[in-house]
């Protein structure tokens, strides 16, 4: 192909499910940001915070949708996310918000997944205004497109390593009020993670 | 413990965007090695590499279709040593009304078996002026742009899937499809 020559075809795209997360986050307002995180019990006398025990897929976090424990070649991810952490700015004046963040996955075998978290949530109209008022009486939905890259040592899921994915979500910010900074929002999110390749 | 789990699929879609095909100069920064693999910055051929629809269409969800010139670009690259590639891309788009859109992505581009040691230090180096090496590489764009008649792409979390050509273990050209998240 001469490289200056304008291709008059689409390259080859395809996407693949590998599972879904769903979980309830906090939402804070840290200055001119919006911050998501992970609410997880904390034992102090252990020093450190409780995990679910799964008597059942239906404990997972992590899951798949269909209940299936392969997809494709490999075995899918059954877990709990462990960590989460995304900082939402607004850029301008509209209802799209850009994030960036972490999260920490660990397997039901114990392998601990991380991700960098990149993309835009989409508010429903007038929704960024609804949240600077800072106090919510009604929820706002929005629309999660996330870009996930993974990293991990447990050679089960270095393949991950090699796997770009997308992420599609839906989330709802649940109705309450932030005063002076203190208080906040629930936020029930979920999402669908798809490679590309 | 219930089974109020989800079962079903959220919404998703793609929405064609636009495409491009960069021509790489000669020149290039090779860092070298560092912890972790190697680093090169590879600029783009300025002024030479256009931006167009690639099915000839004028409009992308009721709005223009971005047809223009990447005017700068550049890859800070790190070849990672489990052979794979991630590439931290920004080039500015002047589009054919001199509207001026600012790119940025990080992207992956796995090198395959052994890839890490082919570009770098193995002999036959990756890809031949007759069969040079395509590898597939795949970007999370997002565009930044004053220009009102382009707020719309602002508002979107983009992909990118492209294919990069590879000879004697330099990349040559790239080319991208760009879709927005829906």
């Amino acid at each position: 192909m001469n490289i200056h020559d304008e291709r008059r075809y689409l390259l080859d795209r395809a996407d693949t499910y590998l599972f879904s997360y769903d979980l309830t986050l906090r939402m804070r307002l840290g200055g001119r940001r919006w911050n998501l995180s992970l609410r997880r019990p904390f034992d102090a006398d252990k020093a450190s915070y409780i995990y679910p025990v799964e008597t059942s897929q239906d404990g997972y976090s992590v899951f798949h949708v269909r209940d299936e424990n392969v997809v494709g070649e490999r075995d899918a991810l059954w877990g709990h996310v462990c960590w989460i952490n995304e900082s939402l700015s607004f850029p301008n004046i509209g209802d799209s918000a850009v994030t960036a963040g972490t999260m920490t996955i660990r397997s039901r075998e114990g392998a601990y997944i991380d991700t960098v978290i990149s993309g835009v949530y989409s508010l429903e109209e007038l929704g960024h205004r609804r949240l600077g008022q800072q106090m919510l009486s009604d929820p706002v939905e929005m629309k999660a497109a996330l870009s996930l890259r993974f990293d991990t040592a447990h050679a089960k899921y270095r393949w991950l390593t090699q796997t770009p994915c997308v992420g599609f979500g839906q989330a709802k910010i649940q109705g309450g009020k932030v005063v002076d900074g203190e208080g906040g929002f629930d936020v029930p999110i979920a999402v669908d993670v798809y490679t590309l390749c | 413990m219930t089974s109020e789990r989800r079962r079903t699929f959220l919404p998703r879609n793609y929405i064609y965007v636009l495409s491009y095909n960069v021509d790489l100069e000669m020149r290039r920064e090779e860092i070298g090695i560092v912890p972790g693999g190697v680093r090169v910055n590879i600029f783009a051929t300025p002024d030479e590499t256009r931006v167009y629809h690639a099915l000839g269409e004028r409009t992308v969800l009721e709005n223009k279709a971005i047809s223009g010139t990447i005017i700068w670009g550049g890859d800070w690259a790190l070849i990672r040593e489990d052979d794979i590639g991630l590439v931290d891309v920004k080039l500015t788009i002047r589009t054919d009304e001199d509207d001026v859109l600012d790119v940025m992505y990080k992207g992956l581009f796995p090198s395959g078996p052994r890839g890490f040691r082919r570009l770098v230090t193995e002999k036959p180096r990756l890809g031949s002026e007759k069969t040079p090496f395509v590898g597939d590489v795949y970007a999370a764009p997002r565009f930044e742009t004053t220009s009102p008649r382009y707020k719309w792409l602002t508002e979107r979390q983009c992909i990118g899937l492209g294919k990069i050509s590879i000879v004697d273990s330099v990349i040559r050209n790239a080319t991208f499809d760009v879709y927005a998240m829906d």
